[in-house]
């Protein structure tokens, strides 16, 4: 118990700062300040270098990079015509689904997340492309943006992903079959979304405008022209990845070139446009960015705090059963995720809670892709939600209804969490078969 | 009672893990549990080797665990453990940081911090889709490397050396972008290496130190029994992390055939001569950087004749 | 204080457009490693060092423009309940906690930087970067930005128009 002081201590002052209204990022740095000094009592010499070398080394880091740069592509693809082209095409294809264009979300979100190892950039570059055009159209804003902030954290599930490479690299298991591992536990959740909307909008017609138009023979065949550049740039994206020409982190850069390039040969880039695009995505990236930065230094000093190795060592003491101890531990990943940024959960958690796991008989690629799905559940809750922060700063609407849009997606994932814990060859089926 | 923090880069189950962990239980029965330390393996607390310099001379975190090698931009000296075929055997390793520890001494207290020990980091060997035991054989294969010795050592003895982050070598790995990678045994095998790569070259490339390290105002607020507390520790952590090599390498080499690995030991000498002939830029750039790089070299040279 | 306001939004475009150099550069430097890797079997040796620094400095270069612009988010839920003096006295309050920290960072900053410029530290790749170009940038950006959150403070106090429109609430 007395590891919850602290997290106690945390928690009012993150309602405090944040409550008042602070920039987010100026109030999680505040938080992790005054944590720091209330609870340790350390000075300020020592606390300001602590922040500053922190601060440093993440916005330094090279998988910081593919955010700004995917941003860049989103803002590329939403200034010109294939946004619109991209809508157009899909119309028809979705035309007979209940729900429709509100699936939209969660099919670009899960081929986007094959293309990006990050939920913030998904969400950013999806959200980017979709949120306007839905809104405009008439769809029902709490399903358009709750499944847009669900789907964006599909980003870490579906192979490549950040979250799973450090993990994959502080467990020991294979970073390959990890990856192969998360695709089709992403897909069943992309399901699981997909499924949620029809039944909404079934039981609701409202969710959705009346569909209006009649799509002609003529129009099926545009639907390929239509969807043409989109297909394009991902095919090319996917290509570079799997071909080995470029890495990863790479790809991003191959999406702007690509997307660039497309437009110019669409007739559609001015010099003009080109700024707006590129100055779109300086502020908007700013944005997440520096949020994630002063993530990372309330990480560390939680880190400090020895809050996350705490309560872990104290739910190993409780001796549970593999299920109970699951439970348990889901219960902790899930508070965990209100208050911390997805790399940082693993990263302090991992040394207790995989041996836990092992030696409960759960298999450490399985636990990898579990884990991941726990971060993707911090993504969407308040106060400290990435997936919130960028749609708050894409749309405008505040966090507090985002994170209530989200609320039915956050028990999807949970009940997606049970389907896989039930049968955990959905998660090691795919790995066996490539791998041996 | 003394309640300290230790930062550490590296995964929990990592060699220097394990020296860390064996340091702070030493520390805790040599103290009589006055001094407890806790580790954060992984970089759980944020720090990289290259942050913790100053992490440690600042007071931000009272011990650290860190790689020398992300020090060169600080001091010459740090570079000297890396330094490509200078020390190949564990008893040249050791021999090379008996001569270099006065310097890294001098350094450090110069920012601060107190040199409490240095445990060496697996051989660096060359991993790879087939032997790679012959200037032949290497001549263009992309092979990653990890600091900038390894660049030019390799790109003059006519491979294609490659910098990629270690989170971007896998996936390079799998998709054919890169055809070997210059890591420990040890390295490749936590990240499971042989799932891409079929041969391990043992060419004893280097054994680059790991360095614990304590600030220096924490250091000199202890009594003196806590301070020999600590020499104690730090002694038996240092023979800890020394005694591993050999068996780490055994079990990593048993490990590896058992993945279908197959392990090249014994290249010929011509084939080490011309590798140590391209490095010999890298130590010439040390040279050029470190005033007393010969005094410390002659030095080297004796205590390894003995 | 009009000409103050206008000056200081010229700083934050100016610090922008750096910033948006900074994203340019780092794609373009990416391409070139992937081109040199596939076609050459060579690379830059030093991209993951180079598009890091171009990260930081695209970053915080660009907090004051955002700031600005309306970009850098906030939770409103005691905000969107006031207005009139109540209103400008959080804002400012908000203001003056943002001033305090920034300045926090800068001091620490600069000490980094001193000590990188007074040690000479560079890199430790082959390019050995002098370590206070990037941190510099950092600390550049933080100064732009304090300039920029103290413009927005004295808007507070003074209750005058901001130079830009936010335009945010403009996108759905
Ligand atoms: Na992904
Ligand atoms: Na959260």
């Amino acid at each position: 118990m007395e590891a919850l002081y602290p997290a106690g201590i945390v928690g009012i002052l993150i309602f405090i700062y944040l409550g008042l209204g602070i920039w987010v990022f100026a109030g999680l740095l505040l938080v992790a300040i005054s944590s720091l000094m209330l609870v340790l009592g350390m000075n300020i010499d020592r606390i300001g270098t602590i922040a500053a070398n922190i601060a440093y080394r993440y916005a330094s880091t090279w998988e910081l990079a593919a955010i700004p740069m995917f941003i860049w592509m989103g803002e590329i693809i939403f200034r010109t015509d294939i946004s619109n082209r991209l809508f157009r095409g899909l119309a028809p294809v979705v035309e007979h689904l209940p729900g429709r264009l509100l699936h939209t979300n969660v099919l670009g979100c899960t081929l986007f997340a094959a293309v990006s190892g990050s939920s913030a950039a998904t969400a950013a570059t999806v959200g980017k492309i979709t949120t306007t055009e839905l809104e405009q159209r008439g769809y029902d804003r709490s399903l358009a943006l709750g499944s847009l902030a669900g789907a964006g954290s599909l980003g870490l599930l579906i192979p490549p992903s950040i979250v799973m490479i450090v993990y994959g690299i502080l467990a020991e298991v294979s970073i390959s079959r990890l990856f192969a591992a998360g695709i089709l536990p992403g897909l069943l959740i992309a399901f699981l979304y997909s499924g949620y909307i029809m039944i909404r909008c079934l039981a609701n017609p409202g969710f959705a405008p009346p569909s209006g138009v009649r799509t002609t023979l003529r129009g099926y065949l545009h639907i390929g022209l239509d969807l043409a550049p989109i297909l394009i740039l991902m095919a090319i994206v996917l290509g570079a990845i799997y071909s080995g020409i470029a890495t990863p982190s790479e790809a991003a850069a191959v999406g702007v070139a690509t997307a660039l390039v497309l437009t110019i040969l669409m007739r559609q880039l001015s010099f003009g446009l080109f700024l707006e695009t590129l100055m779109g995505a300086v502020r908007t990236s700013c944005m997440v960015s520096i949020i994630l930065i002063a993530a990372a230094v309330l990480s560390t000093a939680m880190g400090y705090l020895h809050l996350p190795s705490n309560v872990a060592e104290a739910i190993a003491a409780l001796n549970l059963s593999p299920f109970a101890l699951l439970f348990v531990l889901s219960i902790f990943y899930i508070v965990l995720g209100l208050f911390l940024d997805g790399v940082s959960i693993v990263v302090m958690s991992l040394p207790i809670t995989l041996p836990l796991a092992v030696q409960a008989g759960f298999d450490p690629i399985w636990f990898g892709v579990y884990l991941v799905i726990m971060v993707e559940m911090g993504q969407i809750t308040p106060p400290v939600g990435f997936n919130l922060f960028v749609l708050q700063g894409m749309t405008g609407v505040p966090i507090g209804k985002i994170a209530w849009y989200s609320l039915p997606f956050f028990f999807l994932m949970a009940l997606g969490t049970a389907i896989l814990a039930v049968f955990p060859e959905i998660a090691l089926w795919l790995p066996r078969i490539l791998y041996g | 009672q003394e309640r300290w923090d230790l930062a550490n880069e590296y995964p929990p189950n990592s060699v220097h893990a394990q020296s860390a962990d064996t340091f702070i239980k030493a520390l805790d029965e040599a103290s009589n549990g006055e001094i407890v330390v806790t580790a954060h393996h992984g970089a759980a607390l944020g720090y990289k080797s290259v942050d913790q310099f100053d992490a440690v001379g600042d007071g931000a975190v009272q011990v650290a665990s860190s790689f020398v090698g992300a020090w060169a931009g600080i001091d010459p000296i740090f570079l000297v453990s890396s330094l490509p075929f200078l020390a190949p055997t564990v008893k040249d390793t050791r021999a090379l940081y008996e001569a270099s520890k006065p310097y890294y001494e001098k350094v450090l207290a110069d920012s601060n911090q107190v040199f409490l020990f240095a445990t060496p980091w697996p051989p660096s060997g060359l991993w790879g889709n087939k032997p790679l035991d012959s200037m032949d054989a290497i001549k263009n294969v992309r092979i990653r490397t990890y600091d900038a010795n390894g660049t030019i050592t390799l790109r003059n003895a006519g491979a294609a050396p490659i910098q990629l982050s270690w989170a971007d070598t896998v996936p390079q790995l799998t998709t054919g972008g890169i055809d070997g990678v210059l890591t420990s045994a040890d390295g490749g095998a936590a990240a499971q290496l042989w799932e891409h790569q079929s041969h391990f070259t043992e060419v004893n490339y280097a054994s680059p130190l790991q360095i614990v390290h304590m600030n220096k105002d924490v250091y000199d607020g202890l009594t003196d029994e806590q301070k020999e507390a600590v020499t104690k520790a730090a002694k038996e952590a240092e023979d800890f992390g020394w005694g591993l090599l050999e068996n780490r390498v055994k079990e990593n080499y048993a490990q590896m055939k058992e993945n279908g690995m197959t392990i090249v030991t014994d290249v010929s000498s011509d084939y080490l001569a011309a590798l140590g002939k391209a490095a010999e830029e890298s130590i010439a750039d040390w040279k050029a950087k470190f005033p007393d790089a010969d005094a410390l070299l002659s030095d080297y040279e004796s205590r390894r004749k003995q | 204080m009009r000409r103050f306001q206008t000056i200081v939004f010229a700083i934050s475009r100016l610090a922008a457009a750096i910033s948006a150099l900074a994203l340019v550069l780092m794609v373009g430097h990416i391409l070139y490693e992937i081109i040199l890797r596939y076609f050459f079997a060579t690379s830059t040796f030093v991209l993951d060092e180079f598009v890091g620094y171009g990260v930081a400095a695209c970053t915080f270069m660009a907090l004051g423009y955002s700031l600005e612009h309306g970009n850098l988010i906030r939770v409103n839920l005691l905000l969107a309940r006031l207005d009139g003096v109540g209103r400008r006295v959080v804002e400012a309050g908000c203001a003056a906690l943002t001033l305090g920290l920034t300045s926090i960072f800068i001091w620490f900053f600069w000490i980094r930087v001193a000590r990188n410029v007074a040690r000479g530290t560079t890199s430790s790749s082959i390019a050995a970067v002098p370590m206070w170009i990037p941190e510099g940038f950092v600390l550049l950006g933080l100064c732009v930005f304090w300039l920029q959150v103290f413009a927005y403070f004295l808007r507070q106090v003074f209750d005058t128009p901001p130079p830009v429109e936010a335009e945010t609430a403009n996108e759905i």
